[in-house]
């Protein structure tokens, strides 16, 4: 017999009935896949219509990445996962548009732009559908802490890979 | 190596350590967790003394994160919280004001501040030392990882309860924006 083969007769032999064969197995493997979505990544699906036409307003499934050293890999234009500072049971999906220490010009199209200071450990996020998205505009900065990975692919239904889509232009901001 | 022989201590000892790391891992992250304190800005509820050669250890709930936050948690308990600043840096502070209380901030006793919803405001024992709401305003819910419930070192102080507000600082907090917690 091979050896997985001997597993069960074996276990049987060390007086172990089913139902606690079963969870030997089962807690173990359940905290390792939990351990796995906690330290390496996940896929999740999303909804809503904020990041659109990124993302599909439903029925999309996002691969997260958290491998250790993450947040060091940020970069302006990526797609984050993060717990809404509101609603800790909440958790969403927005494009990263400035780092701590940059000014952000919220909404430059009114007559009186706000700028906001990103401050030390925080970001900024903000959805692609503008008119429709609850983001830093509503809730500002946002603490690094709250940050929950970075979507790398949409795996499911249109695989595609989630590019950085910021497109940085240089120069100075004027309001002239 | 045969079916029949007994397998060596060793790799009995190595299957059960790889079978038992991922569910010591879910316990600590998830259920219950010990921590280290060091600074002094709990005292003195936590390291009292300064001069110590050790620091406390706490054990810490861990059932307190995310959607469980705002159920679970009451004005009074210590938690532990990544810092705002820094998100490397694990804060040891006390629950001050839940939602919607009014806080008045030390150093401004003329203005005073309304925790917004799913945020919390939180002081350090001794706020000398402390870099907490005083300096960044309300904290989200979302940032707590745990919520401390004994110290089980030094073992002098094992058991002792950590829970409830500090005297001083009922004042300074409306719950609700109604009367200061001195007066109920």
């Amino acid at each position: 017999m091979s050896r997985f083969a001997q597993f069960g007769p074996k276990l049987r032999q060390y007086g172990a009935s089913s139902a606690r064969m079963f969870l030997y197995c089962a807690i173990p493997t359940a905290c390792f896949i939990h351990t796995v979505f906690d330290y390496a990544g996940e896929i999740t699906p999303s909804y809503g219509p904020s990041m659109l036409p990124t993302l599909n307003m439903a029925g999309d499934m996002l691969m997260i990445e958290r491998l250790p050293g993450w947040r060091k890999r940020l970069r302006v234009g990526d797609l984050v996962a993060f717990t809404t500072p509101y609603d800790p049971g909440r958790r969403a999906v927005k494009r990263l548009l400035a780092e701590a220490g940059d000014t952000v010009c919220v909404d430059p199209k009114s007559k009186h732009p706000a700028f906001v200071l990103v401050p030390k450990g925080h970001v900024w996020l903000q959805g692609d559908n503008y008119n429709n998205s609850t983001d830093s505009r509503v809730y500002g900065p946002i603490p690094l802490g709250l940050l929950h990975g970075r979507v790398t692919w949409c795996v499911w239904p249109s695989p595609r890979r989630i590019s950085n889509g910021a497109d940085i232009l240089p120069g100075r901001f004027s309001d002239s | 190596m045969s079916s029949g022989a007994a397998r060596p201590l060793w790799r009995k000892a190595a299957i059960a350590a790889i079978v038992a790391a991922p569910v010591a891992i879910f316990v600590t992250d998830n259920i219950v967790s010990l921590q280290m304190i060091s600074g002094r800005s709990m005292q003195p509820a936590l390291n009292p003394d300064s001069n110590r050669l050790w620091k406390d250890v706490v054990l810490v709930d861990r059932m307190v994160q995310g959607e469980m936050a705002p159920r679970r948690l009451h004005r009074g308990d210590v938690v532990t919280l990544v810092s705002p600043s820094n998100p490397d840096l694990l804060l040891v502070k006390r629950i001050i004001a839940m939602p919607h209380d009014c806080v008045i901030p030390l150093g401004k006793p003329n203005s005073f501040v309304r925790v917004p919803k799913g945020h919390c405001w939180v002081e350090g024992d001794e706020s000398f030392h402390s870099g907490d709401s005083s300096s960044f305003g309300p904290v989200s819910l979302a940032l707590i990882r745990g919520r401390a419930l004994t110290p089980i070192w030094p073992p002098s102080r094992f058991g002792a309860s950590l829970a409830g507000l500090p005297e001083w600082k009922k004042s300074r907090v409306y719950p609700n924006g109604s009367y200061p917690l001195t007066e109920l």
